[in-house]
């Protein structure tokens, strides 16, 4: 397994073509969101030069999962898009809060019974500690991110402290929630 | 001289700027949840069918407060034919906004609070409801 990290003009058009065709197949054609993706690259406005990737690649070169960061003090998913999941609170604005967005470890290329799964359980702790990491080297100590019910387990499995800001809701058709994450000992 | 200086009024739900609501054991036995969601886990090895049942499954469930703002408790859960009576039971602890106060509004750790969340969520009586809502989705 290979992570690379980098923000947009650290990243080569290849890398980034790369990921932008991944996110669609996993975000548009596997789990059917309704997304504004013209040319089959996922790609929105929150994908600009502060945004930090962290990438996972396996011995093929293939792309297994990515994920999304953002610094809360520009304009972030959860903030334009998801405030209500904060339960009332007013959305967080700080250089020590991070946002985690975007977060797969779908193999796009795996014809099982279980391809359709938003994470693959190998990868998908190795990414968050990558990321929690990625996002504590930025400054962050929180990171907040909007996420299926499903995460908790894994973030508990790979003893990282997190807990729900506020109840999920049922967006397209799956429950989504603001979870909390804390950024200490990554292992 | 004042009695009541040693008094702890109860508060009204208040949300935490940490994200968490805060109640004590006593507050959190009059409050009611309603069922928000449940579902299979795609990832769960055996969906199957035994005795005309669909056994071996897991998958994940999740109740509100009817409080504002809103206490959300959700918990996974398994459903094992091989015991009689087939019975849905919890895996491992809610997870939840909550943080469980004792009656001097002293903070549970966390172990504590979710270990009596589970408590909680055992007198809901949960079982019956997810039978009829589980069913209902994927027959």
């Amino acid at each position: 397994m290979e992570f690379i990290e980098g923000a947009t003009p650290n990243l080569s058009d290849q890398v980034l073509s790369e990921l932008f065709k991944y996110r669609y197949h996993v975000f548009v054609e596997r789990l059917g969101w309704e997304l504004d993706t013209p040319f089959e690259r996922e790609i929105d406005q929150f994908d600009h030069n502060e945004t930090l990737y962290v990438i996972a690649k396996n011995e093929a070169k293939n792309i297994v999962g990515c994920a999304r960061l953002l610094p809360t003090t520009s304009p972030y998913l959860l903030e334009e898009v998801f405030p209500e999941l904060l339960n009332g609170l007013p959305v967080p604005k700080s250089s020590d809060v991070w946002e985690l967005s975007r977060f797969t470890t779908m193999d796009v290329n795996d014809t099982g019974l279980v391809k359709n799964m938003q994470f693959s359980t190998e990868v998908t702790l190795e990414l968050l500690k990558q990321s929690i990491q990625s996002a504590q080297q930025q400054g962050a100590k929180r990171i907040i991110s909007v996420s299926p019910v499903g995460i908790e387990r894994l973030l508990r499995r790979a003893g990282i402290k997190a807990h729900r800001a506020g109840p999920p809701k049922i967006i397209d058709g799956y429950p989504l929630f603001a979870c909390w994450i804390e950024c200490e000992h990554p292992t | 001289m004042n009695t009541n200086a040693n008094l702890k009024i109860p508060q009204p739900i208040e949300l935490s700027c940490d994200g968490y609501i805060r109640v004590t054991k006593k507050i959190l036995k009059t409050i009611s949840f309603k069922h928000l969601d449940s579902g299979l886990y795609e990832d769960h090895p055996k969906q199957t069918y035994c005795n005309d049942r669909q056994s071996d499954m897991a998958g994940y469930t999740e109740w509100i407060s009817e409080t504002a703002p809103l206490i959300s408790i959700g918990w996974d859960w398994k459903l094992d034919c091989i015991k009689q009576p087939i019975m849905y039971s919890m895996t491992g602890f809610p997870y939840s906004n909550l943080i469980v106060q004792d009656n001097n509004f002293m903070d549970l750790d966390q172990h504590e609070s979710l270990d009596y969340l589970s408590k909680i969520v055992n007198n809901l009586n949960w079982q019956g409801q997810l039978l009829t809502l589980i069913t209902d989705k994927y027959s």
